[in-house]
């Protein structure tokens, strides 16, 4: 036989018995008995749908049948159920709000609307994603209320940042500003009466494109990062990635991207598959042996996200086509492996101002930099002019490790989605060195060349070099 | 309505643990005996009280979630000594001794609700209790009771 305790409040119903002993081999089955005796009081443990109430728990000896199989949780003799009722309390939510607002601050709309003009205080959206979806303050970060203290830190470390927080009625965010105010942030005010009255007051508000369904799911592990997010994946959704070459850095990186959801991959090669590409170029294999690379490329993408869009050129960069190519790119990943090249695709990104994500690979060792014209220098800032072709190394002697190009091509990838984002701290003015062989990264400071020819302040144009080719090999 | 008999020592006790837990929410049962009276309500006489933990991480100045542990530790206690649990007590730091809606919808009926207010003494953490009140369950909404210290 197992025992029922019943709690002081439900005795009434239990003809004022503090315990019941039934025959029952599952706790369903004790708590029918104890209807069958006692009507009634079944209803006062089970909600209409048969499940626990929010306001009971069920204890088995010391543990919480939610926490073991619920009400089919079996019985042995000597069992002891104890119906145990949720006991909790607490200063209600008028009182809540009453005291967050007397430690936050608050704004009204217009007064919101004129900080943000005059300086860039963060605005915090902390309403929940779909509220989010149906519009927004312009230039507001989302981070619900039920994340907020967890995120915080990734969106604003700065304790001491002007934040200003709104819902869509000024009472959430009253309490979220209360919650920051908890972490240490000290600069904060709460919007008076939200979204609904900024919007009643005619001001601006945009609506997001929302991401559909499906996008929702394969880029779900994006969207549960702060970094990225809904506002994040779309952004990377509009953004247009230019790859100077489909081969050894171009692979991985354009696999890479394309997965990440970059909305245009415009590859440009004019070679075709090789044998000897396959050891390390992976967006080809065998069968494609011969075709353009670009076609196998895209191929390759599409497959793995149809949703993106992949603009093969089947043509090699040249200072007659340069800037066509590159032209409405947000970003250059430079996957060239010959110096000839890699000027065009300088010089080029200085002109038109677009960060060139740059990648290089010999043997063992690789090399990934971001030349971010006006933040930093330029390739030419470090070699003003190729060297002379007795001194380049021939890279289809020189050989690679397979995997090597892989590695580099993805940090080139990380920081071209980096820059798409706006988010962390961009490779300009460092060199970030790979020793495969001894497993070490080396970081090398670069200097920006104020006097550098092609991206010195006020410098006019001087102009594309088509430089002697020199390496027999084409892409890396 | 019942009248809620306290003894010194439990008043003393409730007072003592309810500063130890201020700036949070202090909680905990109230056992005792019930003993019916002809023409009146009921004498509530508590005896011991059993002090729980609340669970409650995310405010507990604020907010209390009483362990369901020691509620069945506390029945066992009970039942041992031939006594009933009569209530439940909680601290209000910094706050009136008033029930709040939260303490409505978790409320059950015929017990009393002790509320202690503890006030900060302008040391850090530290309070002192203030006034307590009892409350109980009429027709749903909360009614104060009568208390005796005695």
């Amino acid at each position: 036989m197992a025992i029922v305790r019943i709690p002081t409040p439900l005795r009434p119903l239990a003809g004022g018995q503090s315990q019941v002993e039934v025959d029952a081999r599952r706790v369903s089955q004790a708590l029918e008995v104890l209807e069958s005796r006692h009507p009634g009081l079944r209803a006062k443990i089970l909600d209409e749908s048969g499940a626990i109430r929010r306001f009971v728990n069920l204890y088995v000896g010391t543990l919480d049948v939610r926490d073991r199989e619920g009400l089919a949780t079996p019985l042995r003799a000597e069992d002891v159920i104890s119906i145990v009722p949720a006991i909790a309390g607490g200063a209600g939510v008028q009182d809540l709000l009453r005291e967050a607002r007397q430690r936050v601050p608050e704004t009204t709309p217009a007064d919101a609307a004129t900080e943000m003009a005059a300086s860039k205080p963060l605005v915090l959206d902390v309403r929940e994603a779909d509220e989010w979806q149906a519009g927004h303050v312009p230039g507001a970060t989302h981070l619900s209320r039920g994340v907020l203290e967890m995120r915080i830190e990734g969106v604003e470390p700065d304790r001491h940042r002007r934040i200003l927080l709104y819902c869509a009625g000024g009472n959430r965010s009253l309490l979220a500003a209360e919650s920051l105010q908890r972490l240490g942030y000290d600069n904060l005010a709460s919007v008076t009466g939200g979204f609904k009255r900024w919007k009643d007051e005619g001001r601006p508000f945009v609506t997001p494109v929302a991401l559909s369904a499906e996008d929702r799911l394969r880029y779900a592990r994006h969207l549960s990062i702060p970094e990225v997010g809904e506002a994040g994946q779309e952004k990377l959704l509009k953004a247009k990635v230019l790859l100077v070459g489909a081969g050894g850095l171009g692979s991985p990186a354009a696999f890479y991207l394309a997965a990440a959801g970059v909305g245009t991959i415009t590859l440009v090669d004019d070679d075709v598959v090789d044998a000897s590409n396959l050891q390390r170029q992976i967006l080809h294999d065998t069968r494609r042996i011969g075709q353009p690379k670009v076609e196998s490329a895209r191929d390759t993408l599409l497959a793995l996200n149809p949703g993106i869009k992949v603009v093969g050129v089947r043509e090699r960069v040249t200072s007659g086509n340069v800037e066509r190519l590159f032209a409405g790119h947000d970003v250059v990943l430079d996957g060239s492996d010959n110096f000839a090249t890699r000027y065009l695709v300088n010089d080029a990104c200085v002109k038109l101002r677009i960060p060139n994500v740059h990648g290089s690979v010999y043997r063992f060792d690789g090399q990934v930099s971001v030349f971010w014209p006006g933040r930093g220098p330029c390739y030419r800032c470090l070699y003003p002019e190729p060297p002379p072709p007795e001194l380049a190394p021939s890279c289809a002697e020189a050989g690679v490790l397979g995997i090597l190009p892989g590695v580099i091509g993805l940090l080139e990838a990380v920081e071209t989605l980096k820059i798409l984002l706006g988010k962390g701290t961009s490779l300009v003015g460092r060199l970030l060195v790979y020793d495969a062989l001894e497993a070490s990264f080396t970081e090398l400071k670069l200097r920006r060349d104020p006097n550098c020819r092609w991206c010195g302040e006020g410098k006019p144009f001087p102009g594309y070099v088509d430089y002697e080719e020199f390496c027999a090999a084409r892409p890396a | 309505m019942a009248t809620l008999h306290l003894s010194e020592s439990v008043v003393a006790q409730l007072r003592s643990c309810c500063e130890e837990t201020y700036p949070r929410e202090a909680c905990g049962l109230m056992l005792g005996q019930e003993i019916p009276r002809e023409g009146k309500g009921p004498k509530r006489m508590v005896v011991q009280l059993h002090p729980a933990r609340n669970l409650n991480a995310e405010r507990p100045e604020r907010r209390y979630d009483l362990d369901p542990r020691d509620f069945i530790a506390a029945d066992a206690r009970a039942r041992a000594e031939g006594l009933d649990i009569l209530g439940v007590y909680h601290s209000h730091p910094d706050h009136p001794p008033s029930p709040s809606q939260t303490d409505l919808a978790g409320a059950q009926p015929g017990w009393s609700y002790i509320i202690l207010a503890v006030k900060g003494d302008g040391n850090e953490g530290s309070g002192i209790s203030q006034e307590y009140r009892s409350w109980t369950l009429v027709d749903g909404a909360f009614v104060e009771e009568k208390t005796c210290v005695c």
